[in-house]
């Protein structure tokens, strides 16, 4: 039986016994999504900034739309806070090369950051002298808030960025982000937040977390991939430098000077993923609507929870399972079979449809902190329910016998 | 993909034969996939030309440590010429493997193990 928020994606219409628990790679595509991407190709394909005639008018409206649309969604106070980047790690590498850090300067990040929010930051480590630090880790995973005051307090303001993951790809605690930020705009350090894997799972704003920068994906809220979004406060967006150069970002160009174009085109140089950035916009209106008919983000957490622990308690009587990290654990179990290896288990679950990821899951320090060769991750969409979770558990059953 | 994690290649992976570090060996060769990390060692002794002992190390998958596991003790004896003509055909139809699997990497990292003997 595929249930009704399945019935929206036809990819589960087509394979009914897909069981997919990879959606913290990549989420699957709602019909509505697919369907804006056609009607993009089919009725209002043009570039955009550029034509004067009516079909590109109105993908230039469509453009604009979908960056105001992101903005009301996580309550940016305007569009032009809102840059369409490739994705999150285009965004992050996008602050790392045109904020103004330098020798002697320090960032400060976590060990459980995905590689996306640490490769950055390392590569300007060597190149411009500035040191990247690390706030420690509990037993758990969760942030270890008294190294970060103990870090504050040492450094004080050589510190000029906080770069924190606003919850764990691989261990699916939800990190109390503002708590930091809260500290950190006290002695005046830049903040981001990476919501690459909390966009679907909680409801951002970012007033309320109070962050000069986010960044995330579309393809893991259920939008496409090639497009993604940097949100900055529009003072700091306004002082930063483009980082890449070219067509559509430029208002006036002359050979012996030039003039950036207004936010947030400024930092849209050439032509866009424009159906992308459109359906990802698309993604955001279905998924507001279908937290709204599930009763609000906190009912849609109590949910996900629920499952998240029938899926744990499941675990708990296989024998070997070993969890990794603890913490509350919003829609990410990673794990490991004693004596399995993590590519042995998400082959074997193959064989019973069941889609999970098995590696690194590009948080490598994260797991040499906790002293694991890597593991194996399930994690939940908003389209997953109970039968996915059995039918996982008996897969898992079956590797955990055959290695026994 | 069921008939790869056959029983034998099991026992094979949790009971690894000649699994351990030589002393002094005559050549060694050692392959990493980079792609997972899974890494083998492989410790030749030879005596004009043919092989006397044979061992591994190494860290990985069933897939990786039991086609090791199950070719090593065929080395004895053998020409080292002759090892380096073990063919990919030959390790895959052993292990029940498809051509196109994607795990295809985890088995011949044994041949690139032999391979690599210096």
């Amino acid at each position: 039986m595929v249930n009704s928020i399945k019935q929206q994606f036809p990819i589960f219409q087509k394979n009914p016994d897909l069981v997919y628990l990879d959606s913290a790679s990549t989420t699957q595509k709602p019909e509505v999504v697919i369907d804006s991407i056609i009607n993009h190709y089919a009725n209002s394909n043009a570039n955009v900034h550029r034509g004067l005639y009516n079909l590109a008018y109105s993908a230039d409206r469509a453009w604009q739309e979908a960056h105001e649309t992101v903005a009301k969604y996580i309550n940016a106070k305007s569009y032009k806070e809102i840059v369409f980047t490739r994705n999150s790690t285009e965004s992050l590498n996008l602050l790392a090369n045109s904020l103004a850090l330098k020798e002697g300067d320090i960032i400060l990040t976590t060990k459980l950051e995905h590689h996306s929010n640490l490769l950055p930051w390392l590569a300007i480590q060597e190149k411009r002298g500035v040191k990247v630090e690390f706030i420690d880790l509990l037993d758990s995973g969760e942030m270890d808030y008294d190294s970060f005051m103990d870090m504050v307090k040492k450094e004080g303001r050589n510190i000029k960025l906080l770069t924190l993951s606003h919850m764990s790809n691989v261990l699916g605690i939800l990190n109390p982000v503002e708590k930091y930020i809260k500290v950190a705009k006290q002695i005046g350090v830049l903040t981001i937040v990476d919501a690459a894997q909390s966009i679907a799972h909680t409801s951002i704003d970012v007033q309320k977390l109070g962050c000069d920068f986010l960044v995330f994906s579309s393809h893991k809220v259920y939008g496409p991939s090639g497009v993604g979004v940097l949100y900055g406060r529009e003072v700091l967006l306004n002082d930063l430098p483009p980082f890449l150069k070219g067509g559509e970002m430029v208002k006036n160009v002359k050979l012996s000077s030039v003039e950036w174009n207004e936010l947030p085109w400024k930092f849209e140089a050439g032509t866009p993923a424009i159906e992308a950035g459109v359906a990802m916009a698309a993604a955001l209106n279905w998924l507001d609507q279908e937290i709204k008919s599930v009763g609000g983000w906190e009912q849609y957490s109590r949910n996900e929870e629920a499952l998240t622990k029938k899926a744990l308690d499941m675990l708990s009587k296989v024998e070997g399972i070993e969890i990794v990290g603890g913490g509350d654990k919003h829609g990410v179990i990673s794990l490991n079979i004693k004596g399995t290896h993590p590519h042995d288990i998400a082959s074997i679950l193959s064989d019973s449809s069941v889609c999970v990821r098995a590696g690194y899951h590009c948080a490598q320090p994260l797991h040499e902190a906790l002293g694991l060769p890597g593991s194996v991750r399930l994690s939940l969409g908003i389209y997953n329910d109970e039968g996915d979770i059995k039918k996982f558990i008996q897969a898992v059953e079956k590797v955990a016998k055959l290695f026994r | 993909m069921s008939n790869l994690y056959s029983k034998e290649l099991i026992e094979h992976y949790k009971n690894p034969k000649r699994f351990s570090k030589m002393e002094n060996p005559d050549l060694t060769g050692v392959a990493v996939n980079s792609l997972c990390g899974d890494e083998l060692t492989l410790y030749v002794k030879n005596d004009n030309g043919t092989v006397v002992d044979v061992s591994f190390q190494g860290s990985g998958c069933a897939i990786c440590l039991g086609t090791m596991s199950m070719f090593i003790d065929s080395f004895i004896d053998k020409n080292i010429r002759d090892l380096f003509k073990l063919s990919e055909n030959e390790v895959l139809e052993r292990i029940s493997m498809d051509s196109d699997s994607p795990r295809k990497r985890c088995a011949t990292l044994t041949l690139e193990a032999i391979q690599k003997l210096k």
